[in-house]
This record gives structure tokens, sequence and C-alpha cells, in this order.
């Protein structure tokens, strides 16, 4: 369903934001490299976590799979079209929710849901459909109705999840869709997200939360400095750092587990229990 | 094509849900411009009028030189003699302690008496053209007593009769005729400023919501979804320069109507001439002088959408809008430089063109109609290619993603 095979992508360094005695590995004369050599692939129904720390280059990558960016090197396939060559059938086939929420403050979800079904090339019946069906799913309802500046950022969110899925996506691409929501929010979102797996969707999502992670993801990929140091999946990657939780794997191949193992170390001298296997 | 319309619409709705665009298209062009208009006549009229009737103030020095013109000014109700020493009266003047004062020389009246000249100063200040009345008024009086020295002086040379010294001050007389109509005459100051006018208020409308559709959009993460809809970027571009396009006409028809309206009122309570000039505008001409406002709203839409695509920020698109805004407000005041004409070189210099156009329409001299159509063509072919570059430059991932 999805090959990304060598991926990387520079971009040109502005001499504004360059950073006085910061040495950067990835900036490299006038170009500064997001990714580099970036591989893995993904089947059907299958849900993906993307994680990195910030800047490590996961929405650089997120944006080149919904090609708003074109690779500079490597190749991509996604449902079978090349996304830089068959862009268009790419962007009818994927779903994208971006960091920022991005959605029109006078309209309300409704007509907002229309806008983008009908740019979808989708029918007045089958936008009406799914406008339904998401309202009921992600528990719109009570405020469908309401201009969307009006309301919370945990309802900005789910109209935002639900402008991503208004053309029934069967690539989604989320990126940190729970960041800054209250527990009820997040756990619609993640319920969502869980049921997006039986309907043989594969999903891609960011995200900085762990426990999302050992919930909800078949498989992780975690950037690091704009390469990828493992691909595989939630228990193979505690099995390769040894360790019992998540974020202490995350922490050991990103080669940040130094401070954290001395407050490992402290809380095992208070409490006499740890969490390194 | 469905892609842009259903653009264009939402695009439409969200900008006339906005409050504060609503009251920025009633406010600028149908109060302000109106209003300002009016305030800017009256101010100057009643300018000129107060010192038409009011008492001026005047100085003296070395009266006992010349008595009896001094006499003169002190027998004319309009004016009040206020004492300033003799050598101070220049500072006076300076000081606007007093409107004018004059200066006899010592040997005044024994020069008189010799049948020489003499020249007496008339001091005044005028930094400003409406101040000219004082120097009107305050020099009738030495104008009257010059005519009066004239006459004795003829009398001692034995014309007595009043019709011979005419005819000997003036043996040519001549009547001045201005054959130019009075549409014509009045029309360059009127056509020069809805010229301005119109397509200030255009380029504003256009500005207002370029700004907000793009480079607003870029800022909000809106743009983003949008880039990645299986649509070309044409017809996004399409699109949002449609609605800019429309918002821009409304403000430049709103501001046409209005200002038609002020300039009726005005007509029927001060100046007839403006009046007169009005109602000889024909239907068709009124016609023709909206169309222009399509070319002219073509074009700027176009600038602004590019400029707004072109800039990475809703600061930078505002910067870079007051420039052009400048640029614009530049090009359009050819209409009130003495001596120029809607020619070849002219019709060839975007927007000065089209405030030639519009103001030589309201004088009724638009003739070449061959002239005009070239204007309307390069208007709207300037217009197509900065929409093409709005086009390619919106293909950019810098554009988008500036950060």
């Amino acid at each position: 369903m999805l090959e990304v095979n060598a991926v990387g992508k520079a971009f040109p360094v502005k001499p504004e934001k360059k950073r006085d005695g910061v040495a950067d590995p990835r900036e490299q004369g006038k170009l500064f490299h997001a990714l580099r050599n970036v591989q893995f692939s993904l089947k059907k129904g299958v849900i993906l976590g993307l994680l990195g720390a910030n800047g490590a280059g996961k929405t650089t990558l997120m944006r080149i799979l919904a090609t708003s960016l074109k690779p500079t090197s490597g190749s991509v396939s996604l449902l079978g079209f090349d996304i830089v060559k068959d862009a268009e059938e790419v962007r009818k086939r994927i779903g994208f929710l971006s960091g920022s929420i991005g959605l029109y403050g006078r309209l309300n979800a409704e007509e907002l849901l229309e806008f983008y079904g009908k740019l979808y090339g989708l029918t007045a019946p089958v936008i009406n459909a799914r406008i339904a069906a998401l309202i009921d799913e992600l528990e719109i309802g009570s405020f469908a109705h309401r201009r969307i500046e009006t309301l919370s950022a945990g309802m900005k969110q789910r109209v935002s999840i639900a402008r991503s899925l208004i053309h029934s996506p069967e690539f989604i691409i989320f990126d940190e869709p729970t960041t800054g929501l209250d527990v009820p929010t997040a756990q619609v979102i993640l319920g969502y997200i869980e049921s997006c797996r039986h309907s043989g969707k594969s999903i891609i999502f960011s995200t900085h939360h762990m426990h999302e992670v050992e919930k909800l993801c078949d498989q992780v990929v975690l950037i690091h400095q704009g390469a990828n140091c493992f691909h595989g999946s939630v228990e193979e990657m505690k099995r390769t750092t040894n360790c019992v939780h998540l974020d202490d794997a995350y922490l050991t191949l990103t080669g940040e587990a130094a401070p954290h193992a001395a407050r490992q170390a402290m809380r095992l001298a208070k409490t006499g229990t740890g969490g390194r296997a | 094509m469905r892609g842009a319309i259903t653009i264009f619409l939402k695009d439409l709705r969200e900008t006339l849900r906005n409050r504060r665009n609503l009251v920025r298209m009633l406010l600028l062009p149908v109060i302000l411009l109106p209003f300002a208009g009016h305030y800017f006549l009256s101010f100057t009229d009643k300018h000129r009028e107060d010192l038409r009737k009011t008492t001026l103030t005047y100085a003296v020095a070395n009266e006992q030189a010349l008595p009896d013109l001094v006499k003169l000014y002190a027998e004319d109700d309009s004016f009040q003699r206020v004492d300033v020493p003799d050598g101070k009266v220049e500072d006076a003047v300076r000081s606007k302690k007093v409107r004018f004062a004059l200066r006899i020389p010592n040997d005044a009246a024994a020069k008189l008496k010799a049948g020489e000249g003499v020249s007496i100063e008339f001091l005044y200040f005028q930094s400003d053209p409406g101040e000219a009345v004082v120097k009107d008024r305050g020099t009738a009086p030495l104008l009257s007593y010059s005519a009066r020295q004239r006459d004795w002086r003829l009398v001692f040379l034995g014309f007595a009769d009043e019709g011979t010294r005419a005819k000997l001050l003036d043996p040519v007389s001549f009547t001045v005729v201005n054959t130019a109509p009075d549409r014509e005459r009045v029309g360059y100051g009127l056509g020069g400023i809805i010229a301005y006018a119109f397509l200030l208020v255009c380029f504003m409308g256009c500005s207002f919501t370029a700004i907000d559709l793009v480079a607003g959009e870029k800022e909000r993460g809106t743009l983003e979804i949008l880039i990645m809809l299986p649509l070309p970027r044409l017809q996004i571009v399409l699109g949002k320069y449609f609605v800019i396009f429309t918002v821009g006409l409304v403000y430049a028809t709103l501001a046409a109507t209005s200002v038609t309206a002020w300039l009726l009122y005005e007509g029927s309570v001060a100046s007839s001439q403006v009046r007169e000039v009005i109602t000889l505008i024909k239907p068709l001409e009124v016609f023709l002088l909206w169309s222009m406002l399509i070319p002219v709203t073509a074009l700027f839409a176009a600038v602004v959408l590019a400029i707004s695509v072109y800039a990475r920020s809703y600061r930078e698109a505002t910067t870079l809008t007051g420039f052009a805004n400048l640029l614009e407000s530049l090009l359009v005041m050819v209409v009130v430089i003495p001596g120029i004409s809607l020619n070849w070189l002219w019709a060839a210099i975007p927007v000065s063109n089209l405030s030639l156009v519009i103001r030589e329409l309201i004088r009724g001299t638009l003739d070449n109609y061959l002239v005009v159509a070239t204007v309307f063509a390069l208007t709207l072919a300037l217009g197509a290619a900065l929409l093409l570059f709005a086009t390619a430059w919106f293909r950019r991932e810098a554009i988008i993603y500036s950060d």
C-alpha cells in the first residue's frame, strides 16, 4: 500500500535562520537535510505511529506523503501511484490532518464539510450521507450549526478530522491529532482511529504520547534527526532496546536515555522499583 | 472550473460574513468619500467667504508721507488700523498681527508733486492660495488712489474729458471669451477627482480581500489543506481571484454611485456648474464609465493577488500592498497634472491610462475609441499576465511553507 524508498528532503538554509555555534549534522553548506534516506513500508489496515522529537522531520515526511512537498531524493508509492507523477490521484485517496487546525472560522461544520466534499468531486447525496455519518461518529451534532470560530479547541479538532475524512480516504495521515485536547475529546479521536483499522484503512499518525502508540499502533517508525532509526512493531521496539516501557525504548533509540537513566536510578533508590528490564 | 466556482462561492460567503469587511465596504465608499468631499468643499468655500467678509487689520509706515492715501484706508469700514511702529510693520505682517501693511517712502508727496513715480510697498503674508483675497482687497484703495493721481495729471495736461482719457490710456481694448464648454472646463477638475477616488477605493477593496484570502489563509493553515486537494492550482487561484474582483467591483460601484449622488446634491446647493456637468453626462457615458471599472478592478485584483501569493506572511502582504498603493496613487495622479491628455503614449502606461479615460469620459471629450479599446485590452492582458505569475508562484513549496 505504501512504499517509502530512500526518501530525502533538503531545504535551502535561510541566512536569518542560521544559528551561531549550534552544530546540526543535517545542515550541509547551503542546504538543510530535513530527511535523509527514510525507508519503510505499510500494508492495508495497519496503523503506524510516527515518533520523533520536535524538528526531527515527522511533519516534513507527512507533507511529502500528502503531496504538498516533493522529495529531493528517493520515491514514494502510495496505493500504486507515484506521489510526484500521480499527485492528483494520490490526493483523491488520502486524508490529511495538519498540525494547525486549518478551518474556516466563519463557516459552520456542515458548510465546511460540504465545501470540501464538493472539492473532492462528491455528489450532493454522497456528501449529505458522509456529513451525517461523520457528525455521528465524531459526536459533532450538538455544534454542527455553530460557526467554527466560536468552538473550543477540542470541537475544532473533531471538525478538522471530519474534514480530512469527508471523501472516505483509503489512507489517512494525522499530524498530532490529540495534542492540546482534553481527555474525553482525545478518547473520541483515538476511538475513531481504532475504528478505521476495522474498515481496512491505513493510518499514519504522529504523536508524542507513548500510551497512544501502545494502545493503537501496529507499527512504529522513529525519526531522529531526519533519518528513521527504527521501523517495526511496538513489541519489537521494546525488545530491541531491552526496555519495558515504550518511552524508555524511545529515549534509548534516540540516544537521549542518559538523563532519564539518572532519574530512573533516583526513583529506584527511593522506591526500590525501576522500569528498565 | 467546478473547483474554482466552489472556492469562489465559499470565499464570497466568508467575506460577506466578516462584519469588518461589510463595515469597510459601506463606510469607505458610501459614507466616508462623499462626506470627506462635502467637508473639503464647504471648508474651502467658507474660508474664502470668511476672508471676503472679515475686517482686515493693517498697519502703515510713514503715514505722514501720504495722508490722503491713508485717509482712503481709514474711511473703509472693512479695514481696521493697528498701531505699529514704522520699523516693525514687516514683523507685524509676518507674525500675523496685521493682515497687510503699507510702507510709504518719505519723499512720496514731493515726488508726486514733481510728477514723478512713487513706489509704495504692500506687504502681506500668503502661503496658501486661498489668502490671495487679502491682496485683492488690500490693494483696491491703492489702485483707486493711483487712478485718481493719474486722472489729475491728465487733467493738468489738458485731457479733461473722461472719454478722451480712457482712449488715451487704453487705445486697444479687448474682451476675453473662453469658448470651452462648461462640461469640458469643469469636467477637467471634476473628472480628475472622480478618477482618483474611484481607483483608490477600488484598489483598497481588492487589497483588503486579497490579503485575507491568501496571506491570511497561509497563516491560518487553510491554504495548505487546499493545495492537498485534487485540484489544479489554477482553479484555486481563479476562485480567489474572482472573489477579489467581485468585492473590488462592488467597492468601486458603490463609490461611483455615492460620489454621483453627492455631486448632484452639491450641485443643487452650491455650484450650478457642477450640476450642469453631471446632468450633461449621457446614460451611455455613465455605462462606459462603469464599464471602465471592470478592467481597473481586473488589474488591481491581479496585482494584489500576486502580491498576497508572493508574500510569506500577512504582515509582508500588508507592507507590499502599501507600496503598490503608493505606486498606484502616483500613476493615477497624472489626471491632475496640467497638460497631460490621453494619447498613444499615455495609453501605454498602466493605471494612468485608465484614470485619463475616466477623466475624458466625464469631460465629454473622449472621441478616440481605438485608444480606449487599446487601454482596455492592455489592462486585461496585464491582469492576465499577473494572474499567470500568481499561479506559477503558487506552485512553489516555499510559498505555502515559509517556515
